[in-house]
């Protein structure tokens, strides 16, 4: 007997959260492994996905594989809940898995995100799922899979901190901005996927468990709750996150990652939160210079 | 509670719903070494196999994943049980299991027996369920870790020093090395690879 | 206010509407039917089949409906509806020996046991615009062909092997045991074993298969390659169930093969002699099969000891990418946003301009 939601009118004919028993058996052996061996990349035959690869398969195999009926879903893009893919994503698992959906990250008790971590610190009983397109931190450096792969077994990072050095002999600093490497519990070095090196302090020691979805490359990797996670640099050139040098225009935050909005052909611009829902909680809880105060 | 329908026992209701929660037990305990999670078991297997390993192994195997069962598991009764709900083969060979199950954790073989992984692929190594007695937070052996702040105190009924420092021991292997998961009375708990045991400290 | 990938849903919604609109065209046409397009558009039909890895003209036919004509959106049809679908078990090998042949050529011998058949080919046909086929045509059956086609028709290979002048296929380097890989059940792994390898090829996109096997007649690990034979009909499947013990036949498949006669100078470790490539497709696939085969005969170039100097032996790289529903996806993903990551690369150009300008100003 197999429970398809169907009796409410929700999903005809698929089985919960899409796949079958089968293939998630198989992606919740690897889940183990990865949580089991933090930050390496576990191998998985990742399933073509009624969505297209490149568009978050890896975190929705991931989140398909983990959820259960209890769970609230909240999925972000680029920060925001309300961004066209994350809509759509959100909207499979309802039709799917019919679990309810939340905007609050507070409220979620599974985060599926493509490029960024939550402004809100999370909890130990919050997973957050990442989507990721390139899961090989050394790629760009070495495109062959067999050569990767010995390295990582080798533990030989060099080519990562030659390739880092070379920025800093170029240009004064290292000119890595998103998907900057870090190492994970002192073995492996990982690609946080492309969030901005903004978010990489909030992985370090984080009491959530992230997991990492690659479904075209096929791969699945994770740090557990408070793993440390530590951003590659030098002793001369210790790593550092983005600035802004004004705040979020809505809500006042000076302790967020900004996205900047055009506003015409002039120059003119503004600068606003990435994280939405963070947003407007900031700018519900009361006026910009109310918080900044408290702030400070 | 569930009763057994037939000589096959029982196994899941609503696979999907039922091997959903169950996961979702069995991943916390990996991400969360040695914190004890309370399980409502929901097959009927047949002796020695407890209805907590039954619902890890009807939750993670198939037959994609062949199964090692310890003398005293190895019953017709328990293969022909795991052949029926969960189609896995079981296999003589400790090396060649992707899981293994102890229900005699008195004369456990050394975790060294089950596959490994190799250093590029650390993955395909074994998940060993020991089947224990009462497991508890208040003494014992101490874990460090990934998933853990700083330390957290385990113990588990029947688990001897000697088992202990054969788990340390896999430990040293790192990122070589199987998972431990207890099977304890309605609960369950981990002790991943990425762990490490200091059994004489004191809290 | 800033909207543009906002209210999503509602934009979403829209979206399905206009492509179905799209789909449909003016009403002044009737609808197609999958009849129409299975019957009718054959090849489209095997194409998606091949591609899609799943025998079954009808979905295929749907999906090309639903997909406007889009092959490769119609086989991402076909992958996503396979993966929900249980698995029970691998064939036997088809023996393509035993095929009833519609269709069988060899470029390599002017005239061979049980003959060469031209069959349904487009070949010797003038390119010309029939503008009859603007309107209802007219069919002219047939002549019917001139050999007895139920007649045994072993495989040229064979017959090359039978005097030792050609290689034994070389399945040999399966690590899977009885049963074949399977590359949607476990991933890639590299070097790829030659069943995975042929597998990966023959789901692999005809476009880019194509292109490398043409760069291997252009010089790129050129392998000196002969047609030694092409051929298309039915084949029954057969598989042996668990219970049974005993091959059961559950049907007939229309496949296309090719296998192809490559010249090899002989290694320290072997004389002289033929190799081959292989290709094998759903349907009527022969451009497909063609260009799998080049590529499969110069894949095997590290097995052969020959020189790696081309794309088409680059196993990482040709099976890393041939895939079109893999490649579509991620090309077309940067349709998606990706204001966050050009975000701060935006903060370190304005950062390094204002660095590099700062010491210029100070100079001057």
């Amino acid at each position: 007997m197999t429970s398809t939601v169907g009796d409410n009118g929700q999903t005809d004919g698929y089985n919960f959260a899409y796949l079958n028993e089968q293939t998630k058996r198989m992606i919740r052996r690897a889940i183990l492994k990865a949580i089991a061996i933090p930050g390496y990349q576990v191998p998985f035959a990742s399933r073509e996905m009624p969505m297209p690869y490149g568009w978050g398969t890896g975190g929705v195999q991931v989140t398909a594989a983990i959820l259960t009926p209890e769970d609230t879903l909240k999925v972000i893009d680029q920060g925001a809940d309300d961004t066209t893919n994350a809509v759509s994503i959100r909207k499979f698992f309802t039709k799917t898995a019919n679990v309810p959906t939340t905007t609050h990250t507070g409220d979620a008790s599974v985060i599926q995100t493509r490029h960024r971590i939550p402004e809100q610190e999370l909890r130990e009983d919050q997973v957050l799922v990442y989507q990721v397109p390139i899961p090989e931190p050394l790629r760009f450096l070495e495109p062959r899979e067999t050569e990767t792969r010995k390295m990582h077994a080798l533990s030989e990072y060099g080519l990562m901190h030659v390739k880092l050095y070379e920025d800093i002999a170029r240009h004064g600093h290292i000119a890595t901005t998103y998907a900057y490497p870090v190492s994970v519990s002192d073995r492996y070095v990982m690609d946080p996927s492309p969030t901005p090196k903004f978010d990489n302090p909030k992985m370090d020691s984080m009491p959530a468990l992230q997991l990492f979805g690659a479904g075209r490359e096929k791969r699945i990797y994770a740090v557990p709750p408070y793993t440390k996670v530590k951003s590659l640099d030098f002793e001369d050139h210790p790593f550092e996150v983005q600035r802004w040098s004004e705040p979020c225009a809505l809500c006042g935050a000076r302790d967020t990652f900004l996205d900047e909005v055009i506003l015409d052909d002039e120059g003119g611009r503004m600068f606003c939160c990435s994280d939405t829902d963070a947003c407007e909680a900031r700018q519900q809880a009361g006026s910009p210079d109310d918080l900044l105060d408290q702030a400070s | 509670m569930p009763v057994a329908s037939d000589a096959l026992g029982s196994a899941f209701q609503d696979p999907p719903l039922d091997s959903s929660r169950m996961f979702r037990s069995i991943m916390n305990a990996i991400a969360w070494p040695g914190v004890i999670k309370k399980v409502d078991t929901l097959s009927v297997p047949p002796e020695p196999l407890t209805a907590v390993t039954a619902d890890c192994l009807l939750t993670l195997v198939d037959f994609d994943t062949p199964v090692w069962l310890d003398h005293r598991a190895r019953t017709d009764e328990v293969s022909a049980y795991l052949r029926f709900h969960a189609g896995c083969p079981i296999v003589d060979a400790p090396e060649r299991a992707a899981f293994a199950v102890i229900a005699d954790p008195q004369s456990m073989p050394s975790l060294a027996v089950f596959a490994q992984g190799t250093a590029e692929y650390p993955d395909r190594s074994a998940t060993v369920i020991v089947q224990t007695g009462a497991l508890s937070s208040d003494e014992g052996v101490t874990f460090r870790g990934p998933g853990i702040a700083s330390r957290r105190v385990f113990s588990a009924a029947g688990i001897s020093e000697t088992v202990w420092a054969d788990i340390e021991r896999n430990h040293q292997g790192f990122p070589l090395g199987v998972d431990v998961i207890f099977s304890g009375p309605n609960c369950l708990a981990a002790c991943p690879r990425s762990v490490g045991i200091a059994v004489s400290e004191t809290v | 206010m800033y909207v543009a990938v906002k209210g999503g849903e509602k934009a979403i919604e829209a979206a399905h509407k206009l492509n179905a609109e799209d789909r449909r065209g003016s009403e002044r046409y009737p609808e197609l039917s999958l009849g129409q397009i299975s019957e009718q558009l054959t090849l489209a039909v095997d194409r998606v089949m091949t591609e899609g890895s799943l025998y079954d003209r009808e979905l295929a036919a749907l999906a090309i409906k639903q997909a406007r004509g889009d092959l490769i959106e119609a086989i991402f049809l076909i992958r996503a509806s396979r993966t929900t679908l249980p698995r029970f078990g691998s064939s036997l090998p088809l023996e393509t020996g035993k095929m009833s042949v519609r269709r069988r050529i060899s470029a390599t011998f002017k005239d061979l046991p049980g003959g060469q058949i031209l069959g349904p080919t487009f070949d010797y046909q003038h390119r010309l615009l029939d503008h009859d086929l603007a309107g209802p045509s007219d069919l002219e059956p047939a002549d019917t062909a001139p050999v007895d086609v139920d007649q045994e028709m072993p495989r040229v290979l064979d017959l090359l092997g039978a005097q030792g002048l050609m290689e034994p296929p070389s399945g040999q380097n399966t690590d899977h045991g009885d049963s074949p890989g399977d590359l949607t059940t476990e991933p890639l792994e590299f070097p790829a074993s030659r069943d995975v390898r042929l597998q990966n090829l023959a789901r692999g996109d005809e476009g880019f298969l194509l292109a490398l096997g043409y760069s291997t007649q252009r010089g790129y690990a050129r392998n000196h390659a002969f047609a030694g034979e092409i051929r298309l009909g039915e084949v029954s499947v057969e598989i042996v169930p668990e219970e049974l013990g005993f091959a059961i036949d559950i049907g007939e498949i229309t496949v296309s093969e090719c296998e192809m006669v490559n010249q090899f100078k002989g290694s320290k470790k072997a004389p002289p002699q033929f190799t081959r490539g292989y290709g094998l497709a759903f349907g009527h696939c022969e451009r497909k099969v063609m260009a799998m085969a080049l590529v499969d005969r110069a894949l095997r170039a590290e097995e052969l000891g020959e020189d790696l100097i081309a794309p088409a032996q680059d196993e990482e790289f040709v099976l890393s990418h041939s895939d079109n529903v893999q490649a579509t996806g991620f090309v077309e993903h940067l349709k998606l946003p990706h204001y966050v990551d050009f975000q701060s690369e935006l903060e370190l150009v304005r950062r390094m301009r204002a660095e590099a300008s700062a010491p210029s100003e100070a100079a001057e």
